[in-house]
């Protein structure tokens, strides 16, 4: 791209005016692919100071032809950038907390959503998040350069904090279900989390409900049996259930085959499959082939897995009017009750966790004993 | 979890490490022998399957690698439930992924208690010059929470279809053991892994499993 643009810097005032305008159109068109599908790279100075070039020698006379175009493009990238600069506002996550006490009031039953509502505000935050993950993003963290010279550096941790969501909405779910003092209330949020999984499954956010079931398998929450008891009988079937169809035998197959039948407008791929996928799809082939030529199957390899898990962000854009972008159609997310819970809302640690779940229901064998021991002689 | 349909025992293994320590590889070379020497194929199987014959007893592995994954910290639970044995990797060049090895153990012990049987695998042993992680602590480590301790290459092909020998042997032991204490006991809690109390009284070794 480089080389592109600075050959058409040479190339100034050569020629004829007319062959200058195609040549600046065509260079335009570039520049509108190249900030609409990378618009990351546009955070290096440098690559910024290339536009900046061209937006000023569009600036003349004899370029009018282009200038609404490059103005169009240009406004387009910054909005892209903001966007993502006030994205990365709201990263930050709180640190985990030691003790109950110092959570906030409330839980997600005092949001007063039903599971519907809950699992749809759910699947608008994931795809809110997605929407900033870059397809670059991907290759950088499971396919880098061999070459040991430094790459440049990483502008964007997008995709990283969307790994992040997924842990922190599992802990969130943990927490939320071990506050309650009596058991009645963490059953009434056992069969809230559980209702609103299967609710996900519905709409195919199979990232969230993931993450909920990863929750219910935690230790501190599966081993409430006295709570686990008070819920609802059907509680534990469709949680058995949902769990089968995330199973992954047969390189998820089970999982596949959903996520194919599931609704396109509000399917959320499962980020860690993804993750596999392009882990192996790197594993199993040479980048370079004999004679030092691209490997441009495993290319296709790789950019399949990115496509399917960014689908999801195309289609917002295909929903938006042109041009509007995933994360313009999706910013509403921002203004849900959801987004603020799971946004400005401390997880416990793994240690209180256990603590905690250790005083809603004290150890029921000696194992128990022995690690509610440790557990204590370790804490501070 | 470990069935004897048919004569065959089906034992459900999952591979644990830090990123880059040579899981996926490992697994390559026990499954297809292969190592690096990178081809496309469909390999992708999120279980590797591998059948061995042992004492007359036909074993088939399913093998659960988690590569790719390790970001995902709260998948844990889902990744190692129903195993029947854990081999955890790390790179001996890297002090830092034997540190997430113990972390992985004290998991396992505390989820599973000492119904898995753990290997700790210290991979890329051609790299012997650059050892960061003494062979004395990792072993000390290995026998104080009942875990056998190997070292293997990938890339030379060292050490890995004993690691796997003796993985069987163990899980199939215990298997042996438990099917004579221990009836289907934990065939219906696996959703709330539910802790037993006969897994504890049957094995010493888990007591030293300090956190």
């Amino acid at each position: 791209m480089c080389v592109c643009v600075s050959q058409g810097k040479v190339e100034e005032s050569k020629e004829c005016p007319e062959k200058e305008l195609a040549d600046m159109g065509a260079l335009v068109r570039v520049l509108t692919q190249w900030t609409g599908m990378f618009p990351y790279d546009f955070r290096d100075d440098r690559v910024m100071a290339l536009v900046r070039t061209i937006t000023q020698r569009c600036a003349t006379e004899q370029m009018a032809g282009v200038r609404a175009e490059v103005s169009r493009t240009l406004e387009r990238l910054l909005d892209r950038l903001t966007a993502l600069e006030q994205y990365e506002q709201s990263l930050p996550e709180p640190a985990p907390l030691c003790t109950v006490e110092q959570l906030p009031q409330g839980d997600i039953l005092t949001l007063g959503l039903s599971p519907v509502e809950l699992a749809r505000q759910l699947t608008a935050v994931e795809l809110y998040r997605l929407s900033f993950v870059g397809p670059e993003e991907f290759l950088q963290a499971f396919a880098p350069p061999a070459t040991k010279t430094p790459a440049a550096p990483k502008t964007t941790r997008n995709l990283e904090a969307y790994a992040d969501w997924f842990n922190r909405l599992s802990y969130l779910v943990a927490t939320d279900i071990v506050k309650p003092v009596k058991s009645k209330q963490r059953a009434r949020l056992l069969e809230q989390w559980v209702t609103t999984a299967r609710e996900c499954f519905n709409l195919g956010n199979f990232n969230s409900l993931m993450a909920i079931i990863s929750a219910l398998n935690m230790a501190p929450i599966a081993r409430l049996k006295k709570t686990w008891s008070r819920a609802s009988a059907v509680c534990g079937q469709q949680l058995r259930q949902l769990e089968l169809c995330v199973e992954p035998g047969g390189n998820h197959a089970r999982y596949r085959a959903a996520l194919a039948a599931a609704p396109g407008e509000t399917a959320v791929p499962l980020l860690s499959v993804t993750c596999r996928d392009l882990h192996f799809a790197h594993q199993s082939a040479p980048t370079r082939v004999a004679g030092g030529r691209v490997n441009f199957e495993k290319c296709c390899a790789l950019a399949r897995p990115v496509r399917a898990q960014l689908a999801a962000r195309r289609l917002g854009e295909a929903h938006g009017t042109p041009h509007r972008p995933a994360h313009a159609v999706n910013a509403h997310v921002t203004h849900t009750p959801t987004w603020r819970f799971f946004v400005d809302r401390p997880a416990l640690s793994e240690t209180a966790l256990e603590l905690v779940s250790f005083e809603r229901e004290p150890p029921a064998d000696h194992l128990e004993k022995e690690r509610l021991k440790r557990l204590k002689g370790a804490a501070p | 979890m470990s069935t004897a349909r048919n004569g065959t025992h089906n034992f459900k293994v999952v591979l644990l490490g830090e990123g880059s320590v040579g899981k996926t590889s490992l697994l390559l070379r026990y499954v297809e022998d292969k190592f690096n020497e990178r081809h496309t194929s469909t390999l992708q199987a999120t279980f590797l399957n591998k059948k061995i014959n042992l004492n007359d007893k036909r074993i088939n592995l399913a093998i659960w690698d988690t590569a790719g994954q390790e970001k995902f910290h709260a998948l844990g639970p889902i990744y190692y439930r129903n195993s029947n044995g854990a081999i955890l990797v790390y790179d001996i060049t890297e002090a830092d992924s034997f540190v997430k090895v113990k972390n992985w153990v004290k998991e396992l012990r505390r989820m599973l208690g000492s119904d898995i049987v753990l290997i700790i695998a210290g991979n890329k042993i051609d790299l012997e010059h650059e050892q960061a992680v003494p062979t004395e602590e990792a072993e000390s480590f290995s026998k104080s929470v009942g875990a056998q301790h190997y070292y293997t290459s990938a890339k030379v092909n060292y050490g890995i279809e004993e690691l796997f020998l003796v993985l069987a042997q163990l899980m199939l032991q215990k298997f042996e053991q438990g099917s004579q204490t221990n009836h289907e006991a934990s065939r219906a809690s696996q959703v709330l892994i539910v802790d037993d109390d006969e897994p504890a009284h049957r094995s010493c070794c888990f007591n030293s499993s300090r956190m």
